[in-house]
């Protein structure tokens, strides 16, 4: 976990250009329900490094700030419309959806 | 036939029920879920629902394949609705049909139940005094961060 940590990003208020060791992968990240509500968007395409993982993502964009630093720190999401844990690994153009509590019926 | 789907429009109970019931049937069920008038003594005028609907659409195909594959019958069907909902009208139905009741009883409510714990749906409580409010929900199964990871 913690070697995990060592690559992470660190993310400064301005839009400073970040460097990746490797290609940078996009990916798509969707939010529903309330975390639409609280972030004021459905889809954000991120830039990650090559390796990332869920986890990374959702660290990514916790250290924007407000909004994004309300986000839990361990959400529910989904890869690609399957139900994903946080250490799986991200590749170029995933479909990242940030799932809150379910609440159907 | 297995049968499942997420609607925009009302829900049609008779079509529902039409994909289940074979001859040697001898039970039909159909459960209706519906908007109440309150929530926790909150007096509640509607309900909008969200879904995801790419993944929604396939989670509950294979709700529904499970429940059927549970009682070893091939006919049941459900129809989740979402958009705006108010007062009574219903939000998912749920038609089965099996040689005798237990089993039909058995594949409804593990369809209802599953449905709770990992669809992707949301819904918005509307109250009398104009507030809204996300209902409170259920973390679906597989779906958060997990404490051992591969090589820790």
């Amino acid at each position: 976990m913690l070697t995990r940590q060592t690559g992470s990003i660190h993310l400064k208020d301005s839009d400073t250009q970040h460097t990746f060791p490797g290609k940078p992968v996009s990916v798509q990240a969707l939010f529903f329900a309330a975390y639409r509500d609280l972030l004021g968007t459905k889809a954000l395409s991120v830039d990650l490094p090559d390796g990332a993982t869920v986890g990374d993502l959702v660290a990514e964009l916790r250290g924007r700030g407000a909004p994004f630093d309300a986000l839990p720190a361990e959400p529910a999401v989904a890869v690609n419309r399957a139900y994903a844990l946080h250490h799986e690994q991200l590749s170029a153009g995933d479909e990242v959806a940030f799932i809150p509590p379910v609440a159907g019926g | 036939m297995v049968h499942a789907a997420v609607v925009h429009d009302p829900i049609d109970n008779a079509s529902v029920l039409s994909h289940v019931g074979a001859p040697e049937d001898g039970a039909m069920l159909l459960f209706l879920g519906m908007v109440r008038d309150h929530a926790d003594g909150r007096p509640v005028t509607g309900m909008t629902y969200e879904s995801y609907e790419e993944m929604a659409t396939p989670v509950l195909l294979e709700i529904a394949h499970e429940a059927a594959q549970r009682i070893g019958s091939d006919r049941v069907a459900v129809v989740h609705r979402v958009g705006d909902l108010t007062i009574g009208e219903v939000s998912v139905a749920i038609a089965v049909s099996s040689p005798h009741r237990a089993e039909a009883y058995d594949a409804s409510r593990y369809v209802i139940e599953e449905i709770k714990k990992r669809l992707p749906v949301w819904k918005k409580e509307h109250y009398s005094d104009g507030a809204r409010e996300w209902v409170e929900g259920t973390v679906p199964p597989g779906a958060g961060a997990t404490s051992l990871r591969p090589g820790d």
